[in-house]
């Protein structure tokens, strides 16, 4: 198979994202509409329902460095949100914690990284977890 | 991964025979991926510019067009922000009787002659009718901003 | 830019509004209108502006913002989720969830069916077992039925046993977009297939070989008492009513998905949004046309092979939900759909690589049934193709463009037969020839003895010139790959990389 270069891979997804993924219950655009090398990425995500992230949206921020998508990229939630695989301090996914980038591979992309933190809430464990009110942000 | 015989024919006779004001050099670790340089047109509001440019050949090239990017900054109405092209041979008038070569002297054409009337960035595309003068002079400023070696 | 950007034009344009629940519609707006404005247009009395929250890529939209400060540009998706204010009435209130219960209550057809699988998709339990593809892998091994499945057939053990391919197609099925355009690639491909004279036949022959010993066990007496493998057992078998609309091609069922819905459907349940102006179903495959139909009948026929390629077992028994091909059928669907317009379907068929992540292209049994079911498609495009050539044409005229090399392409490794005259009268029993090939035959035929006069140089004039401009500089190869292709470039150059 051809190997998809990073800018050209980050570019479906762009034009992905702008159509609509999925269900609706994930988003993410680029940050700044200008960055030619697309590297900062907004991402949302609809809390799953049953649980206490029931109609909340989460924002995140998501940065694909040069080495997307050979490297996964850094994810960073900007709504506090209480999981296992967050960091409570400064929102950021530890990627030890999360699936999709543990064992990351290059046909992953920013919506396996959503939808798979959307599948983490969701998750028997933490679907219970309490959070903080909705709205307040990592800092 | 063995790499189509066209593609190397192609790459061979880029390498062999450039087109005037083209260069373009494949990755060593994916021949399917070219940079490109493509020389701002004379008598155009790009003329002194050096305008970079990535270029890609997927999986299903020649049947499928090649994807090509400006990575160069550039106002021109048919050209994004994000330096995607706007340009009929590189989506549904694409033909496999086409080539690389082909379309990077289409894209320069395109440099030639601005074609406001089937934009891919609105803004530019209007300040382009409504002001021609204004915008081919914002063109040769980015051009001096951006587009210079 | 900041110039440009002042001047920008006040246009309006049509944006694909997506609500978390019921369907997608579209609304026309100016780009300077503010979010506010937007959220006004779409409030109902059901749903006021202010408990409507906008999400476009990845940001939620500011009351005060104009549209064009998030570049939203025509034809763009933004979705609409309800407040979480509204959160602690709507429970005091719900008994089911809000979405499914709207959902059924306004189902036209068939969509009670759909509330069905959305409630037991939205029931915590079941959730919370498909987002982990270990727990169902266990949960099917511990059903002794499937467990004979496996042992008697070692390539949906593979698939069974591949984590990642369980996930992913649970993804699949939890997305319905996905699963709807998988489902529409799954029909088309049977259609297609059922449309090629001796087709039915082929799919029957599959449906004996691969889909009946799976059904025979399946179907032998249930004697799990567990409460969810009853259940499923309760998906698996479900009936299969036919949407209003939809024929004997409905798509198989799929038990962890909602099953196919009709594109009347889609436009159902609009309870929330009533007299909203525009509102259809809307599909985000359905602007791409190279994922849908493609530039003529080479983009199609390769498409739906594509997917018909691993649905074969799935495709011949509409009546019979089968879990594991419509489950593969689903991943090839969304290939299809997901992935840049490919006009062989699958390219990689030929070496496997067309299927990244499946763990089958390392399943040697699994890649070998493929193969079969491939080389039943040539057989059968062969015997179509031949059929449409017997009304003899003037040798002038160019056969239906790349179709049909497209397909020799995509079964490459077929020994080309070069002299197109060695097929000529043989051509009904040759099946080993490139297709290409017999295109030429066939045209080659009926040919006048007037047009033989001429010297194919002399008659590929033009086309030789374009060849030796792309880099074919062998004449004589030049000319054999036009003779085959009845003078089409394109087929030509497709053949010519296959000699």
């Amino acid at each position: 198979m051809a190997k998809i270069p990073r800018n050209f891979k980050l570019m479906e997804e762009l034009e992905k994202g702008e159509k609509g993924i999925g269900d609706g219950t994930c988003s993410y655009g680029l940050s700044d509409g200008d960055d030619i090398m697309m590297s900062n990425w907004n991402g949302t995500i609809l809390g799953p329902g049953h649980t206490v992230h029931e109609n909340r949206i989460y924002s995140l921020k998501i940065h694909c460095g040069p080495s997307y998508p050979d490297m996964p990229p850094s994810v960073s939630f900007l709504s506090r949100v209480n999981l296992p695989c967050v960091n409570q301090t400064t929102g950021e996914v530890d990627p030890q914690k999360l699936t999709c980038l543990r064992n990351w591979n290059r046909n992953y992309g920013l919506e396996t990284v959503l939808t798979d933190l959307r599948r983490e809430m969701a998750s028997p464990n933490n679907r219970k977890l309490p959070q903080p009110s909705e709205g307040t942000m990592f800092n | 991964m063995a790499l189509p015989k066209r593609i190397i024919k192609e790459t061979e006779r880029l390498m062999a025979d450039p087109a005037p004001g083209i260069s373009a050099t494949a990755h060593e670790d994916n021949l399917r991926y070219f940079d490109v340089i493509i020389a701002g047109p004379t008598q155009s509001p790009f003329e002194g510019g050096v305008f970079k440019l990535e270029l890609f050949l997927p999986e299903e090239y020649p049947m499928s067009p090649p994807k090509v990017r400006f990575l160069t900054k550039i106002y021109h109405p048919n050209i994004d922000k994000l330096g995607r092209i706007c340009l009929d041979i590189l989506k549904d008038k694409w033909s496999p009787a086409l080539q690389i070569r082909t379309v990077l002297l289409s894209v320069q054409a395109l440099l030639s002659s601005p074609n406001p009337d089937d934009p891919l960035a609105n803004d530019v595309a209007q300040h382009w009718k409504e002001n021609e003068n204004a915008a081919i002079q914002t063109a040769q400023e980015w051009t001096r901003k951006y587009a210079t070696a | 830019m900041d110039d440009s950007d002042t001047t920008a034009p006040q246009q309006a344009i049509v944006l694909t509004i997506r609500p978390s629940s019921g369907s997608t519609f579209t609304t026309a707006i100016s780009t300077d209108s503010t979010v506010l404005q937007l959220k006004e247009k779409l409030a109902s009395a059901d749903l006021p502006a202010a408990a409507i929250r906008l999400v476009y890529s990845g940001r939620v939209l500011k009351d005060d913002d104009q549209l064009s400060v998030y570049s939203i540009k025509e034809g763009h998706t933004i979705h609409m989720v309800k407040s979480a204010t509204n959160r602690a009435n709507e429970q005091a209130a719900q008994t089911v969830r809000p979405n499914s219960s709207t959902r059924s209550s306004a189902g036209p057809d068939g969509s009670d069916e759909q509330a069905m699988l959305n409630t037991l998709l939205d029931n915590p339990a079941i959730r919370d077992m498909m987002a982990n593809p270990e727990l169902v892998r266990r949960m099917m091994m511990s059903n002794p039925q499937t467990r004979e499945v496996m042992e008697n057939n070692p390539e949906v053990a593979q698939m069974l046993n591949d984590p990642s391919f369980l996930r992913q197609s649970l993804d699949i099925a939890r997305n319905p977009k996905l699963m709807k355009q998988a489902l529409r690639n799954n029909d088309r491909a049977l259609s297609n297939l059922e449309m090629i004279p001796g087709g039915f036949n082929h799919l029957r022959r599959m449906y004996h070989s691969v889909q009946e010993p799976m059904e025979a066990s399946r179907n032998a007496p249930e004697p799990s008492t567990d409460d969810l493998n009853e259940r499923f057992a309760a998906r698996l078998n479900a009936d299969t009513r036919p949407n209003a609309g939809a024929i004997n091609t409905t798509a198989l069922p799929n038990p962890w998905a909602p099953p196919p819905r009709s594109q009347t459907n889609t436009a159902g349940p609009g309870s929330m949004f009533p007299g909203m102006p525009g509102m259809r179903g809307f599909n985000p495959f359905a602007s791409n046309p190279f994922a849908m139909e493609g530039p003529g009948g080479a983009v199609r026929a390769g498409g739906s092979s594509g997917s018909a390629g691993s649905g074969a077992q799935a495709g011949s028994a509409p009546a019979f939900p089968s879990p594991f091909a419509a489950m593969m059928n689903q991943r090839m669907g969304a290939m299809n759909g997901n992935s840049p317009p490919n006009p062989f379907g699958l390219p990689g068929m030929g070496t496997g690589e067309g299927f990244p992540a499946m763990g089958i292209s390392n399943n040697p049994e699994m890649f070998q049934q493929m193969m079969q079911f491939n080389q039943m498609m040539r057989q059968m495009q062969q015997q179509q193709q031949q059929q449409q050539q017997r009304p003899s044409q003037p040798y002038s005229q160019i056969p239906p463009p790349s179709a049909f090399p497209s397909f020799a392409n995509m079964f490459g490794g077929m020994p080309p037969v070069t002299d197109p005259t060695a097929t000529m009268g043989t051509r009904s029993s040759n099946i080993s020839s490139s297709n290409t090939t017999s295109t030429a035959a066939a045209t080659a035929t009926p040919s006048t003895a007037t047009a033989m006069t001429q010297s194919p140089e002399e008659r590929f004039e033009a086309q030789l010139a374009s060849l030796r401009d792309m880099g074919f500089s062998d004449t004589s190869r030049n000319v054999r790959a036009l003779l085959a292709s009845g003078g089409d470039v394109n087929s030509a150059i497709e053949f010519l990389l296959r000699m």
